[in-house]
């Protein structure tokens, strides 16, 4: 349990980062309450390892939203200023804006998976994390990667946008 | 059309798509937590695990959880296979079994705490206090000693005799199985996890108050595995409530061993002793209990004074 504590503790880290430095112990210390807490209300369990791993899952979705909630709080002061030069941007940017329209085009025209690998690697995501989200080998996920990739420069030549 | 100019390299294209993220009013529905535990036991379909990866991609508050999620999930696996995760600091040699008991230990001690809830209702007393969320961390430090820490002298309370006879037939001991018996019980992950699934079984029926089937459930745990005290705790205390004190006597000896149930096991002893009408033997191992420095020291002494 204590080391489900510390593993959650490390995951909401890794994910809060820096700002998250002095958080460790006191999510630590949240998370096993709540196990505990979660735990106390049943009365008979039968694959406790499995209900264990369940309940952390579950109190590391709390833990992410609860640090999520709070740094939005912290900086909801300067929202207003963030959101302000965007609109200045948007307005600024025509052409980026047309960019932006063109680049979803070309996303829609591609099939499926395939759409979902390339927007999963545009925003970031790696071949191996889109393993277990997709439940994808990593041979599947790496070509549809791949191969959604070229399908969109393609796409994007086509419509004279490269 | 009109031509614009279209960066091709993959971070520039990157930069465009959160743009593109950033101008979505919404990613649609957030997935549940009853969701996010499902994708972690692989028990999504195919329809909804795409779905939730869709919006993991357009939400960046789901693309954090995604991944304190996969991180828990690469340290489950590792934890399973007997592995630590790089994750985890590694507190005890007996890491392995060590996560497994603390995990069960919690389990059942949080199940002795159900008992102890029950128990009070019978008594008259309030659980209300237990079902409060500020009386929760009360309940985590009556059982999280024995259950996590494993620490010497944790054992559960004891059980109050309730007549005014020390030799009543007590209260039923809290069900608690320490991390300390990751120095008792030894063997391959396979055997371990056999115990758990065996006491795990036999302790169930003792949860609910049905004694004379507990006993006859652990003494094939006491039987299979003869090395763990808490075992023969238990089976003694099982016979002991199920009216049977002279059997109860051997059993609750050999758990006299145990750092976490020791010293009920000697008070228990002493309560069997009683009541099998051994009062030689009873008074005796009172005056062990009295002279020594155990948990039930005042209680002997006391009972010593009023006799079997």
């Amino acid at each position: 349990m204590r080391d489900y504590g510390r593993l959650i503790r490390h995951a909401v880290r890794r994910v809060g980062g820096a700002a998250l430095q002095n958080d460790g112990e006191d999510i630590e210390q949240v998370v096993l309450l709540a196990l505990w807490k979660q735990l106390a209300r049943e009365q008979t369990i039968d694959h406790p390892a499995s209900y264990v791993y369940r309940a952390a899952v579950r109190e590391t979705v709390r833990a992410v939203a609860r640090l999520r909630a709070r740094a939005e709080q912290t900086v909801a002061g300067g929202l207003d200023e963030v959101r302000a030069e965007r609109q200045s941007d948007a307005d600024r940017g025509v052409e980026a804006r047309e960019q932006r329209e063109a680049l979803q085009a070309a996303l829609r025209t591609l099939p499926g998976d395939r759409a979902r690998a390339v927007r999963a690697h545009l925003a970031g995501f790696t071949v191996e994390e889109l393993m277990p989200m997709c439940g994808w080998s990593y041979q599947r996920a790496r070509n549809l990667v791949a191969r959604g990739m070229a399908d969109l420069r393609t796409q994007l030549r086509l419509r004279g946008l490269s | 059309m009109t031509h614009v100019p279209m960066p091709s390299s993959d971070p520039e294209l990157q930069a465009h798509y959160r743009d593109v993220l950033r101008d979505q009013s919404s990613a649609g529905e957030h997935p549940s937590e009853e969701t996010w535990v499902r994708f972690s036991s692989d028990e999504l379909s195919v329809h909804e695990q795409a779905r939730l990866a869709d919006h993991v991609v357009a939400c960046p508050a789901c693309a954090e959880v995604f991944r304190a999620v996969g991180e828990v999930r690469a340290g489950a696996v590792a934890f399973d296979a007997d592995a630590p995760p790089a994750a985890v600091v590694v507190e005890s040699a007996s890491s392995d079994w060590y996560r497994l008991a603390a995990a069960a230990a919690l389990v059942l001690a949080l199940g002795s705490s159900a008992w102890w809830q029950r128990a009070a209702r019978r008594d008259g007393g309030s659980v209300a206090q237990m079902d409060s969320p500020s009386a929760a961390p009360t309940a985590a430090a009556t059982a999280t000693p024995a259950a996590v820490s494993g620490a010497p002298g944790s054992a559960p309370t004891p059980p109050a005799p309730l007549t005014s006879s020390w030799a009543a037939l007590p209260a039923a001991p809290a069900v608690s199985l320490p991390v300390a018996l990751t120095l008792v019980v030894r063997g391959a992950p396979a055997e371990r996890q056999a115990f758990m699934r065996a006491f795990g079984a036999a302790i169930a029926p003792y949860r609910e108050s049905r004694y004379a089937e507990a006993a006859a459930a652990l003494e094939g745990v006491t039987r299979q595995f003869p090395g763990v005290a808490e075992g023969w705790f238990y089976l003694g205390a099982a016979r002991l409530l199920a009216e049977r004190p002279d059997d109860a006597v051997a059993p609750l000896r050999r758990a006299r061993g145990s750092e976490v149930v020791g010293d009920d096991a000697r008070w228990l002893e002493a309560v069997a002793l009683a009541r099998a009408g051994r009062a030689d033997e009873a008074a005796t191992a009172l005056q062990a209990m009295c002279e020594g420095r155990g948990s039930h020291r005042a209680a002997a002494c006391a009972a010593m004074r009023v006799g079997p």
